[in-house]
């Protein structure tokens, strides 16, 4: 958005006429802009939200549960259902509890899975598609109604556009919303992180961890990362060209940092690699690969930059003496 | 209304109940029966429930009376609201933006408001209610609405500015 269309929008906002979905687009802009200029509506906006996430705990719930199982559902004057009504109350109880617990329905529910480097094309009922990378797992119904999917592990989904019902992915306690539209979701169930990165379109990202309610207006370009350990959510401009390589095989080192190259590998290989020498953090490796093995880019590591490695079980580690400036 | 439905429209709407609570009784765990109080009515007439036009605005007004009526029969003081102790769950992002400090005095700018720009800002900036929604609860026009954030907004940012300005001397 141009500059003179967010004074616009402030001027708009200041005078009291601006609807849900612009001061939703608003919030979004200033939070996402480190100028002195708004400096002043960025810190109310922040306020709001800050305000806004207060929430109750668990304990209220329980408390809740408990209050509404406990009252029978009709009065009655006789003494005699009493004893029924108890006995009743804590099967209502129960069953409240079930069902609070998401085990309301029972419609057949579809789970495909994928193993150690095996990856998966799937079309679903409504017509999107879901490139599921390996060690990972989708569920939905079968049905596919509401369109509406469980991740574990990582998937790119192309997402047939159906503004009236919208698409939306469960993963970790993160809720991804679409209409249309192209992206990368991927879930570590181990270190609680799950990294949403947009290709097209324009999606919805929110997060549910305790007293945090975090939603994010994401388009293309842009990345999301919500850290539930961290109970944090932070968008980010997508530079890294290799989220997709999983998918197309193409994997692209642009002056990247050791770090980087590190991290890739290790998510392309499904290694954790360790960099040994601090000295390597000077290293920066240029380098196009399509469908590479392991020992191909290893290889041209230690070639280009006499950066070493070793493999042992599931670590790689890098070694050497580093690079010059 | 069955339960999964209740649970889907009606249950989330707790935190907002909770918070404007806290707001007006200035006090965690008399928000937290009243948080409890307003889901329970609103559970008992879960049948009617579907016939109201928002049921936001209705356990809001709901809310509002009745933390209304507390504060008449317990006289809570709602004077030191300033030195609320805030929540320790603020999202990162925003602790970049916004310092403890700067949330001290924005609450305090927010607080210092005239009563009805109170209300107004809290239902429409911070529960993001629609104007729809805020005219119901209050009894305002819309047009009256836009009229009283336009006031409080612009109050806001006046007095923070000059807060800034102070500062920076």
């Amino acid at each position: 958005m141009k500059k003179n269309e967010i004074d616009q929008l402030i001027k708009k906002y200041h005078e009291g006429n601006t609807s849900e979905a612009e001061d939703r687009m608003l919030e979004e802009i200033l939070m996402n802009d480190s100028s002195e200029e708004h400096i002043s509506e960025r810190k109310v906006m922040a306020f709001f939200t800050t305000e806004r996430s207060a929430g109750l705990s668990a304990q209220f719930d329980s408390r809740f549960m408990k209050a509404i199982g406990k009252s029978p559902l009709r009065k009655s004057k006789m003494l005699m259902v009493w004893t029924i009504g108890i006995a009743a109350s804590i099967a209502i109880f129960t069953v409240v509890v079930y069902l609070f617990n998401g085990y309301d329905r029972q419609v057949q529910n579809k789970t495909i899975t994928t193993g150690l480097n095996e990856r998966k094309e799937i079309q679903l009922p409504d017509g999107s598609t879901v490139f599921l990378n390996h060690k990972s797992a989708i569920r939905y119904d079968e049905d596919f109604e509401e369109r509406k999917i469980t991740l574990t592990g990582e998937a790119y989904f192309d997402v047939k556009s159906d503004k009236k019902n919208p698409f939306k992915i469960n993963t970790l306690g993160s809720v991804t919303e679409v209409v249309g539209t192209s992206f990368n979701l991927m879930s570590n169930d181990e270190n609680g992180v799950v990294e949403l990165s947009v290709v097209k379109g324009s999606v919805t990202f929110s997060a549910y961890k305790d007293q945090l309610q975090e939603r994010v207006f994401l388009s293309a370009g842009n990345q999301a990362v919500f850290d539930r350990k961290k109970n944090s959510m932070k968008k980010y401009e997508v530079s890294d060209p290799n989220i997709l390589a999983w998918k197309t095989g193409l994997l692209v080192f642009d002056d990247s940092r050791i770090e980087e190259v590190a991290l890739m590998l290790g998510r392309y290989f499904d290694h954790q690699v360790i960099v040994d020498n601090k000295a390597l953090l000077n290293c920066h490796f240029n380098a196009r690969f399509q469908k590479p093995s392991l020992s191909e880019v290893l290889d041209l590591l230690s070639f280009t930059m006499n950066i070493k490695s070793e493999i042992k079980g599931d670590t790689i580690k890098l070694y050497g003496n580093g690079c010059s400036q | 209304m069955q339960l999964t439905e209740f649970k889907n429209k009606v249950y989330p709407l707790r935190h907002k109940v909770f918070r404007l609570a806290k707001w007006m009784l200035n006090h965690d765990e008399e928000a937290e029966d009243v948080a409890q109080e307003i889901m329970l009515k609103a559970w008992t007439m879960r049948d009617k429930l579907s016939s109201y036009k928002s049921i936001e605005a209705l356990l809001i007004t709901m809310t509002k009376n009745l933390c209304l009526d507390k504060i008449k029969t317990m006289r809570y003081s709602t004077s030191n609201i300033l030195f609320l102790k805030i929540e320790s769950t603020v999202p990162s992002q925003l602790e970049r933006i916004l310092s403890q400090e700067d949330e001290t005095i924005i609450r305090q700018i927010v607080e210092e408001l005239p009563e009805q720009q109170r209300l107004v800002i809290r239902l429409r900036s911070i529960e993001e209610l629609s104007f729809d929604e805020v005219s119901e609860i209050t009894g305002l026009t819309i047009n009256n609405i836009r009229v009283t954030l336009s006031r409080a907004r612009k109050t806001i940012h006046e007095r923070y500015q000059k807060y800034m300005g102070n500062e920076k001397k």
